[in-house]
């Protein structure tokens, strides 16, 4: 019952109409920023953020969900069309969704692209409402030593995003730790790394470092123009829609497609990507068409999309009722909601509950928008995903800059922005993951503030903060993400000595 | 610019230790101290920074010199190690923003915000997109516009005015 009281202060926001216009602008930004190749949910809410600047926190975060579950449908888009993922998490969308294209029924693919979006979204929904507030409600009783055990659990997620070399990632991350701390100390007022710039006093916000390690770098790199070509015909909603046959062949996959999406999406550090992943490889073990898998099956497009969307939703668990993002677009999101005054964590259910409650409506709302304007519109992306490259290049470097001096009315923001997207072009070319940098600078200063208090409270005794019992438990989970894979690896290998001795 | 993957880590691993010992430096040269009046001093989160980039730094080298005698005998590893890793067309279009950005950062004052912006996009479709100077200056001129709407319409942003008054 509460939680239909709830869902229904949630719905009454939506009575707000300006809500539900961010919700339709945010998706529809989404879907052209994630469909463009190489930009995804990470850049379009990067770039997007200074949109939200004077908004209410409400319009600020439909827009910003709409920018995310838009986005996280764009990129099946071009996957589908020209078998470009437009990110990493459209990659297993090609498979299927391409040779799918090719027989002619593009339209058919991206039909299913967006129902099992929408699907999977508006089940994880459900799955996010009933697991926000309980997760939220036993949190509340974390103080600062358990809130530093979070925020280390948080930045050991970096451990997923290293790709092949984990140094490269911790390095982005320490990187990032040392820009949180610039700025004056909080304790003691103490001017660090400043050198007299009065600008660098405040510190450095995450927002044009975002901008830049997502937004410039990424526009430097791009140029293939898109030349998508589709027939009118297979873009009318009757060829959109699955048939009878289709939909019994492709419902369970999205079934489980959503449920390991959302698990996997409240992982730290796991992400979108490696859910389509496991749900195109699930799939395909449990299809009873196994052999057709990689030819063009709908399934194929049903099982990842699902997925994505899934952990997309799943991802916002963690970062909403414990303050801990898991990726570099949830890492964003926080420093967003933190920019317009709100904490999220295990109060933010209790403080906020219009908005908490009011995202959760949105979230149903985003997914009614998304199937509205992913089947109805789509002649229309594809006419924009038209436009030149260098074109949307340039209008999006002006947009950028724009951004970045609305951040903070100051040039100085424009100068961080370009300054980190050159820094953010060498990172790329160097393989080095820009998402742990952007994740070190927004948990850095809380880290800090946490493990400050910690440590006043029990007398400096840095053992005592690490021993809480709660704490403990996150630490040795921390422990287990950031060490687990290679003390697995070594193991592996010290058996194959064996063995082959 | 003939780059390698290879080369590249090594440069990598080398200016993060360079890095991480200005930042020790740094927290010497500025006397910020680990532990100040029995408690976690400014100086403590910044050392551990400044130690981790050199721990890391040291871990590349390694990592890229372990991965080196690998690629003898494994043929896709090579052929990473040696991939070409700056595209002189990218290095072009960094060049051109750089340049773009460094004039507004410059111009604004001047010329004001949203001509200074105005001119950016016009100049890199002219030069970079390869576009007919009026298409440029019908994007740039949409674009402008669409600019002013969105931040000094909308959001009120008190944007740097020019002598043309916008």
């Amino acid at each position: 019952m509460n939680l239909l009281q709830n869902l229904g202060l949630g719905f009454s926001i939506l009575a707000d109409p300006m809500v539900i216009l961010y919700s339709l602008i945010g998706v529809v930004c989404g879907v052209i920023i994630g469909a463009l190749p190489g930009l995804g949910p990470s850049v379009g809410i990067a770039v997007l953020l200074p949109l939200c600047y004077g908004l209410s926190p409400a319009c600020a975060l439909c827009m910003l969900c709409g920018i995310y579950y838009g986005a996280m449908y764009g990129g099946s888009i071009t996957a589908i069309l020209i078998n470009t993922p437009g990110d990493s998490a459209a990659i297993m969308t090609t498979l299927d969704g391409y040779p799918l294209a090719r027989k002619g029924q593009a339209g058919k693919a991206l039909g299913m692209a967006c129902l099992a979006s929408v699907i999977g979204g508006t089940i994880s929904v459900v799955l996010f409402m009933t697991l926000a507030p309980i997760i939220s409600n036993f949190a509340t009783s974390f103080g600062p030593s358990e809130y530093f055990a979070l925020m280390v659990l948080g930045l050991t997620s970096i451990a997923g995003m290293t790709g092949k070399s984990p140094a490269k990632g911790f390095l982005a991350a320490f990187l990032g730790l040392f820009v949180a701390g610039i700025g004056i100390d909080l304790v003691f007022g103490t001017p660090k790394f400043v050198f007299g710039n009065v600008n660098l006093y405040s510190g450095i916000d995450f927002v044009p470092v975002a901008m830049g390690l997502f937004g410039i770098a990424e526009i430097i790199c791009n140029f293939e123009n898109n030349n998508i070509k589709v027939e009118k015909d297979s873009l009318k909603l009757k060829k959109l829609l699955p048939n009878k046959e289709e939909w019994k062949r492709t419902l369970p996959h999205i079934g489980r497609g959503t449920i390991l999406g959302f698990i996997v999406g409240m992982l730290p550090g796991a992400g979108a990507t490696i859910a389509s992943f496991l749900s195109y490889d699930m799939a395909k073990r449990t299809s009873k068409h196994k052999e057709e898998f990689g030819t063009g099956v709908v399934e194929g497009v049903a099982a990842p999309e699902s997925a994505n969307n899934a952990a997309s939703m799943g991802a916002m668990v963690p970062m909403l009722t414990l303050g801990v993002p898991g990726s570099g677009a949830t890492a964003i999101m926080m420093g967003a909601l933190m920019m317009l005054g709100i904490s999220p964590g295990p109060s933010f259910f209790l403080k906020n509950a219009e908005v908490a409650w009011g995202l959760v409506a949105s979230m149903y709302l985003g997914n009614v928008i998304l199937v509205l304007i992913g089947l109805g519109a789509l002649g229309l992306f594809v006419k924009i995903l038209n436009v030149k490259t260098t074109t949307m290049n340039a209008l999006i470097f002006a947009f950028i800059l724009m951004g970045a001096f609305a951040l903070e009315n100051s040039m100085f923001t424009v100068g961080v922005t370009l300054f980190f997207g050159i820094i953010g072009y060498f990172l790329k070319k160097l393989k080095v993951p820009a998402a742990p940098m952007v994740l070190a600078l927004v948990l850095g200063a809380l880290t800090e503030t946490n493990l400050r208090q910690a440590l006043i409270i029990d007398n400096n005794n840095f053992f005592k903060v690490l021993t809480h019992p709660i704490s403990a438990v996150i630490l040795v989970i921390a422990l287990f993400l950031a060490f687990g894979t290679p003390i697995k690896n070594a193991f592996a290998k010290l058996r194959a000595k064996k063995k082959a001795a | 610019m003939k780059l390698k993957a290879k080369t590249g880590d090594l440069i990598l691993a080398i200016l993060s230790v360079i890095i991480g010992a200005v930042i020790l430096i740094l927290v010497k040269v500025q006397d910020l101290p680990m532990i100040k009046r029995d408690i976690m001093g400014p100086g403590f989160f910044p050392t551990i920074c400044g130690i981790a980039i050199i721990v890391c730094g040291v871990l590349l080298f390694l990592e890229t010199l372990t991965q080196s005698k690998k690629a003898a005998a494994d043929e896709n590893l090579k052929a990473e190690q040696e991939a070409k890793i700056l595209n002189p067309r990218e290095l072009k279009n960094l060049l051109f923003f750089l340049l773009l950005g460094v004039f507004v950062l410059v111009a604004y004052k001047f010329l004001g915000m949203l001509l200074c912006l105005f001119i950016s996009v016009v100049v890199y479709l002219i030069f970079q997109g390869k576009e007919k100077w009026w298409k440029a200056l019908i994007i740039g001129v949409g674009m402008t516009i669409f600019l002013y709407l969105i931040f000094v319409v909308f959001l009120k942003v008190p944007v740097p005015k020019g002598p043309l008054g916008f």
